[in-house]
């Protein structure tokens, strides 16, 4: 996961290792029967662990956190199917304990009230997860036939099939806004539930993503064929994403209703966007988060963007962004879950 | 305790360390053999696909030199190497524990954890698919832009065009043509100007729309023209067509019969013509503007001259127009310090050749260019209304003349002077007149008119009022130049006329002269059945002369009698 890290504070820093080093000391089984790599990847685990929880303190959104203690709970239950569901909780509730206990020695005394919450939470959350035993059950939509067709191909690894499907879809006259987000997003949304609950392997959700890329890319004449209607729209992914599917969606629906589109994708910097936005001059900025590790980055470039004082709407989305409300103390003009109706909103605004 | 365990390539380079104890005996990417004395041993044994396992006692470089147990076993392509000596007994347990770890690892044979490698091929992937939409974009655009080019370039072509014609602008017209010069060098090309005569008739008779599609028919026809090459063609203004040929290509005795048959042939109900002027381009540094003037020059040189369809440029015309900017320029000046002279040619009486009368010719002794044509001056007057002033200059002269004469006895001598066609616009012509013989102690009878016949055809109503009011004042009236132009019965009927003035140049062609003769002899009958005076004009012969009196013509008038000369020596002849 190195390319997804976000570059940590000293203090944090410390805080990881701290907690790495405990994990290692207390546990002489663990300590023995690590290698070299196997170590370097526990120590990843708990970076991404602090990670979020920094995030979480940045943003001072608790809700974040304990998104992510539920996610990390639901993943890890397939995962190590060999223990039962109440084992796995107790594991994690003594994690988040020792990073209670690590950051004494490490993090500073104001911000530890702070942290405290956040793990309360977090614990809090784990357990709830275990006693529901909820998994997510999708609303099935009135493209649900569609989703698990184009699903199914994909899994099959059917790559012409898949593409031919998209093809299939614009054909059968789905308006493309449709095809893209309730079925193509939709389909790739459940291939990350799909790897999540372990069904899936890494593999086959990038197989999925490119065979998408691909499949999408058919639509592009018919993208860019639009008559043209003077408007711009600038469009990035903030910090070193790799998800950048939903973001180049989100473009190319703005250039099929006429707007002119400069995608810069992913991993864009600060100082390279504010660049971009002053040689375009684009009417509308569109950031897209898909890690919530990545979203102090994107306020910091919205803020940046406000001070520059550009004559540009600024909207923000992603996944990241979902089910909290922390982009409502930050000065943007939209948020939007669905990118059909940031669209529709600029269609209206700008 | 030596315990190391490690996955090789067959080569013997460590893949992977899985234990290291001591840390660092070897690490990955060195080779394995290295480490022992006798490397080839176990090279050997490396390189074989040993299934169950095989090992080796050797003794390692490092410090020590311990002696060493190696077991290989080939996984796949692979080889698990273990180098372990429990050295204390005691210790083999923990040994035996270590290669037994090996079996928790699920990595040792199965799937690499990612590396970066992996997260650069998906970065790279991304990058792929932007390339390939920003090119899908570009493509598109790129369309887009293709078609818009066209459909500009369609809307060039119709700003450039005449909504009349089709045609070039005279602008465009002006760019083509440098452009088609500067890309033929060793061609050589023609400006040709196409103009209609009257054309104006056509818009005021039959309307602007008539006038437009004559127009526009026109363009049609010069378009069709069976001229080979490269032709440019542009409407420049009203009914003036200007046109670029290759010289070679060009064969404009045909063209003129082409454009002339078209016109003769178009469904108006009036004599339609044109007149086509060329001009040789010997000079690609002229403008091309100052070309296409050459080449109307031309067309012009032919103006009302029906029998004439075609003339080229030559650099009399282009003399005869500067020649005329310096009569305009000077002719003020010229009147008021008196070049203008009055000169007088004899009138006389056939059968005794005595002098009846003179008519009083005007004659220019410019200062700077010497004696000027009244053939060169007049027609100039006469377009730009100077000739009126002329004519009163004359006129009075004359008048001087005879009073002179009246006071010093030899009273009974006329002068005949021309009237213009424009002098008859004049309203106040006749009072005019009038007043001047009054104010010179003369009768009206003692100046004659002359009038030219072709004035009367071309407005006849006014002209018909302002002579009768002349005629009515006392004046006699001439009818000068009858049987030259269009001669017309009309004319005679009408015109309160004293005197016909007949010209000698229509006896003088050689076609038909019998028949010729004959309507002389009847235009003279007929003169004295109207009780009309004729005189002869432009008698140069004693031929001419006989045949005259044959004919019972009785004045006449021409070089065989006196050409035109100064007011003595007039005086001295008679």
């Amino acid at each position: 996961m190195s390319l997804l890290m976000m570059d940590q504070t000293p203090e944090f820093q410390n805080l990881t290792k701290e907690i790495y080093e405990r994990q290692i000391e207390k546990d002489a089984c663990l300590r023995d029967s690590l290698d070299g790599r196997a170590r370097q990847k526990m120590y990843q685990d708990v970076r991404y662990n602090v990670d979020l929880l920094y995030t979480a303190l940045q943003l001072e959104d608790e809700g974040i956190f304990e998104k992510y203690a539920r996610w990390l709970y639901q993943l890890l239950c397939p995962l190590m199917n060999y223990f039962t569901r109440e084992r796995i909780r107790d594991l994690m509730v003594d994690h988040y304990e020792l990073i209670r206990s690590c950051m004494v020695q490490t993090v500073s005394e104001d911000k530890r009230p702070k942290l405290h919450r956040l793990l309360d939470c977090a614990i809090h959350a784990t357990a709830v997860e275990c006693e529901q035993d909820g998994k997510y059950q999708p609303a099935e939509g009135r493209y649900e036939p569609e989703i698990r067709r184009y699903l199914d191909t994909m899994l099959q690894a059917d790559t012409l099939g898949a593409m031919a499907l998209v093809n299939d879809y614009i054909r059968d006259k789905i308006p493309v806004g449709d095809v893209c987000v309730d079925i193509i997003a939709e389909a790739m949304r459940r291939v990350g539930e799909l790897w999540h609950g372990h069904q899936i392997s890494v593999d086959m959700e990038h197989y999925c993503t490119s065979i998408t890329q691909m499949a999408l890319s058919q639509l592009y004449p018919l993208i860019f064929g639009q008559e043209r209607n003077g408007k711009s729209v600038l469009v990035a992914c903030i910090g070193s994403e790799l998800h950048e599917m939903g973001a180049r969606m989100v473009a190319d629906l703005f250039e099929y209703n006429g707007w002119d589109s400069i995608y810069l994708g992913a991993a864009v910097p600060v100082e390279a966007l504010k660049a971009a936005v002053a040689a375009n001059q684009p009417d509308l900025v569109a950031l897209s988060v898909t890690m919530p590790q990545h979203l102090p980055l994107c306020r910091e470039a919205v803020k940046q963007l406000r001070e520059e004082n550009f004559q540009t709407r600024i909207a923000v989305g992603g996944n990241a962004f979902a089910e909290t409300d922390i982009w409502k103390g930050w000065c943007i003009d939209i948020y939007t879950k669905d990118a059909r109706e940031l669209v529709k909103w600029a269609e209206d605004r700008i | 305790m030596i315990g190391y365990i490690a996955l090789c390539k067959k080569q013997g380079i460590v893949n992977r360390v899985i234990r290291s104890n001591p840390l660092g005996i070897i690490n990955e990417g060195r080779d394995i053999r290295l480490l022992f004395e006798d490397c080839e041993q176990l090279g050997k044994l490396i390189r074989q696909p040993t299934g169950q396992g095989a090992t080796l006692r050797l003794r390692m470089k490092t410090e020590g030199n311990p002696e060493v147990y190696v077991t290989v076993r080939a996984l796949e392509e692979l080889r698990l190497v273990l180098v372990y000596d429990a050295g204390d007994p005691s210790r083999t347990p923990q040994l035996v524990e270590t290669v037994l770890s090996v079996m928790d690892i699920p990595e040792v044979l199965g799937q690499e954890p990612y590396g970066a490698g992996y997260y650069e091929i998906q970065r790279l992937n991304s990058q792929l698919i932007n390339y390939q939409r920003t090119l899908a974009k570009t493509n598109v655009r790129l369309k887009a832009l293709l078609e818009e080019t066209r459909e500009a370039k369609s809307t060039i072509e119709v700003l450039e065009r005449d909504s009349v014609t089709g045609l070039y602008l005279e602008k465009v017209f002006y760019d083509r043509v440098l452009d088609v010069m500067l890309r033929n060098p060793e061609r050589e090309f023609d400006m040709v100007a196409v103009d209609i005569e009257q054309f104006k008739i056509v818009n005021d008779a039959y309307g602007t729309e008539t006038g437009d599609r004559l127009l526009m028919d026109l363009a049609g026809c010069l378009t069709g023209l069976s001229i080979g090459g490269e032709m440019l063609l542009t409407r420049a203004r009203a009914d003036t067509f200007f046109a670029l040929v290759e010289r070679k290509t060009a064969d404009y005795p045909v063209v003129a019969m082409q454009v002339g048959a078209f016109l003769e042939g178009y469904p108006l109900p009036m004599r339609l013509q044109a007149r086509i002027g060329v001009y040789q381009i010997d000079s690609r540094e002229l403008a091309v503007a100052r070309m296409c003037d050459r080449a109307l020059l031309a067309a012009n040189s032919i103006k009302g001259n029906y029998s004439e369809r075609f003339a080229r440029y030559s650099h009399v015309m282009h003399d005869k127009m500067i020649l005329e900017q310096k009569i305009v320029n000077t002719m003020v000046e010229s009147i008021e310090r008196g070049d203008f002279q009055v000169y007088l040619q004899p009138k006389v009486e056939i059968d005794t050749g005595a002098v009846m009368g003179a008519e009083a010719l005007v004659r220019w002794n410019h200062p700077e260019f010497g004696m000027i044509s009244p053939g060169d001056f007049i027609p100039v007057f006469e377009r730009n209304g100077f000739i009126y002033t002329l004519d009163l200059y004359v006129w009075r002269k004359a008048c001087a003349m005879l009073r002179d004469w009246n006071n010093t006895g030899k009273g009974s001598i006329h002068i005949s002077v021309n009237v213009s066609r424009t002098d008859l616009y004049h309203e106040n012509l006749p009072e005019i007149l009038s007043g001047m013989v009054r104010e010179y102690g003369l009768n009206p009878e003692e100046l004659h008119l002359e009038i030219t016949e072709s004035a009367y055809v071309k407005d006849s109503a006014q002209l018909l009022f302002v002579i009768q009011k002349l005629k009515q004042a006392g004046f006699i009236i001439e009818m000068d130049d009858f049987g030259s132009g269009y001669s017309s019965l009309n004319t005679l009927a009408d015109l309160p006329i004293d005197v016909m003035k007949l010209d000698m140049k229509f006896l003088s062609q050689t076609e038909n002269r019998e028949r010729r003769h004959k309507v002389m002899q009847l235009v003279i009958d007929l003169a004295y059945n109207l009780r009309l005076q004729v005189i002869a004009e432009g008698v140069e012969t004693e031929e001419q002369a006989v045949l005259l009196k044959e004919m019972g013509c009785h004045h006449a008038q021409g070089y065989y009698y006196g050409r035109p000369m100064p007011e003595q020596d007039f005086l001295s002849c008679i």
